[in-house]
Formats: C-alpha cells, sequence, structure tokens
C-alpha cells in the first residue's frame, strides 16, 4: 500500500512517531492480504470497525465534511464556481453570480428577488442549506406580491454529496414547468452566499 | 390481545365485537407504547459522542477513510483520496489518487 507507506515514512522521519493502532472501516483495500501482512510486520494494531457503521470511525469521515466545506469556500472565494456544481448541473444550465451585500438582510434578498421579478415573473427559491437562511426567506414569505405568477419554495439539503452529483434541480423538477427562474442559495461555514439564477 | 393498535382496541370496544372489555377514552388516546418500541429496536442508538478512550499519546492511533469518487476530477486526474487522521492531535495526511486501487498496489 504505497499512499499508507509513504504515510508511515512521513510520520516516521518527520514526527518520530510509530504508528501503534490504525482505525479504519471494513473497505477492502484495508482488509487485503498484503496490507494485514504489512500491518504486521510493522507491528501496528489494526481495528476496524463493525460493518455498516461509518460512525465508529467518526473522525475519519467527519473529515470529509471538513474538507468539501473548505474546498467550496476556497472555491468561491476564488470565484471558480464552476467546480462546485458538477459537470451535470455545469452542463445543463448557465448561471451566473450576483455579488452580494457581506450581511445579506431579508430587505436585501427581497429588493432583489424584485429587481429581477422585472424580467422573470417566476422564481423558485431553492436548497436553502441553514436554518438561519430558512428563516431569513421566511420572513420574506409574508412580504411577497400576491398572485402575480409567484412561487416560492424552498428545500433543505444538507448531505455533502448532493450539491456535486445531482445538482440542485432534481428535487424541483416537477415544480420547474412553467417557472422561468430558479434562484437558490447556499451557505457555506462562512456564511458566504452565492445566488444562482438560470433561465 | 396482545400490544394491538389503540384505534382497533377502541373500534372493538365500541362496536361490541368483543365481549368483557371496556376502554376508558376519557385519559385520550394511547399515542405511545414504550415496549413496543422497545421490541422493534434492532440495535442500540449510536452514540453521538466519542466513546471510549482516547490516545494518550501522538501516533497512538490513527484514523484512516478512503473518499470518493467525485464526479470532478482534479486537473492530475485525480478522483479519490486517502486520509490518515491522528487522534491525539488530528495531524491530517492526504493523499490524492486515481483509481481506488492505487490505494492498494501489491507491496
Amino acid at each position: 500500500m504505497k499512499p499508507y507507506q509513504d504515510f508511515e515514512a512521513w510520520y516516521h522521519t518527520q514526527h518520530d512517531t510509530q504508528i501503534k493502532v490504525l482505525h479504519s472501516d471494513c473497505g477492502g483495500e484495508y482488509l487485503s492480504k498484503d496490507f494485514v501482512n504489512h500491518l504486521k510486520a510493522v507491528g501496528t494494531q489494526q481495528k476496524l470497525t463493525v460493518h455498516n457503521t461509518p460512525q465508529h470511525n467518526r473522525i475519519a469521515k467527519r473529515l470529509n465534511c471538513t474538507l468539501l466545506e473548505k474546498v467550496r469556500a476556497m472555491l468561491h472565494d476564488s470565484g471558480l464556481p464552476c467546480m462546485l456544481w458538477g459537470k451535470q448541473s455545469a452542463m445543463l444550465f448557465g448561471y451566473k453570480i450576483i455579488p452580494l451585500p457581506k450581511h445579506l438582510t431579508a430587505e436585501h434578498l427581497l429588493k432583489l428577488l424584485l429587481a429581477r421579478s422585472q424580467t422573470f415573473n417566476k422564481f423558485i427559491l431553492g436548497d436553502l442549506v441553514s436554518g438561519y437562511m430558512l428563516r431569513m426567506v421566511g420572513s420574506l414569505v409574508g412580504e411577497l406580491p400576491k398572485g402575480n405568477g409567484w412561487g416560492l419554495m424552498m428545500g433543505v439539503r444538507t448531505d455533502a454529496e448532493y450539491t456535486s452529483q445531482q445538482g440542485i434541480w432534481s428535487p424541483l423538477n416537477e415544480m420547474c414547468t412553467g417557472i422561468h427562474l430558479i434562484m437558490s442559495c447556499y451557505l457555506t461555514r462562512g456564511r458566504k452566499i452565492m445566488i444562482y439564477l438560470t433561465q | 390481545m396482545g400490544h394491538i393498535t389503540p384505534s382497533v382496541a377502541c373500534h372493538l370496544a365500541e362496536n361490541g365485537l368483543v365481549s368483557g372489555i371496556k376502554v376508558d377514552l376519557t385519559s385520550g388516546e394511547i399515542t405511545f407504547c414504550e415496549s413496543c418500541v422497545y421490541a422493534k429496536v434492532t440495535r442500540k442508538p449510536i452514540a453521538k459522542v466519542y466513546k471510549g478512550e482516547h490516545a494518550k499519546e501522538f501516533g497512538g492511533e490513527v484514523h484512516t477513510d478512503l473518499w470518493g469518487p467525485t464526479l470532478i476530477a482534479t486537473l492530475g486526474g485525480e478522483s479519490y483520496y486517502i486520509s490518515f487522521t491522528d487522534n491525539k492531535t488530528r495531524l491530517t495526511y492526504l493523499h490524492l489518487l486515481h483509481q481506488k486501487s492505487e490505494a492498494l498496489p501489491g507491496l
């Protein structure tokens, strides 16, 4: 296992440490004879989690979320958003980003929506990731003009893979007929907001 | 009658389908039965907080996980990574992989 050997060597040389216990899930890569024999030869104890229980290796799994969050924040900061949304949504929809004030308030959002509504007569607001945004938008619902084909839709998805794999559109597909503007807010941990408009 | 659905029990008693039982409806309908819940669960809940001992020293325990694939590969064409995280210090080592099998070429 080349990566593991690299890691072992790095630990040994840079940090003067030996790995006492290696905790992993029951993935095939950790169960192969070569790898197990290598661990035995080096004297590392192998600790496996119960199958179908990733929670028991929480520290490693949480890292995946943390990394994705960081990657998203960095990509957003650097202005490379298309990397975020996955091939599917990038190919299917063109989108552009509207710069928003640093502390977005309900009024800002409403103004923005109203400005856009002159061009498009319907919109959907979807995929709000945090309760903070939900509450904020919830306060907007009462202020929206009634009739005139206004629509408001909110959805909450928090799983990390959702945004990159299926695009942001799938739960809305059925509702999308006749709706010309889809708006999606995505809130990262650093409270950065992206709004994607799609025609 | 075992742990029969409350509404069914009421229905039976009210329509006289079963004799000799009385259903007391004054206290409202029973909606929660603890022993039913106990009978249905198949495992104990997983603790929300890390259970067991943490490693006492650096290198004492290392957590590892293989992640991927991503839909968007990196510029170098990698779409997996393997991560190693130290339990004590959370020092992390990341290795990007093109294929899952790269995690395990023959030693």
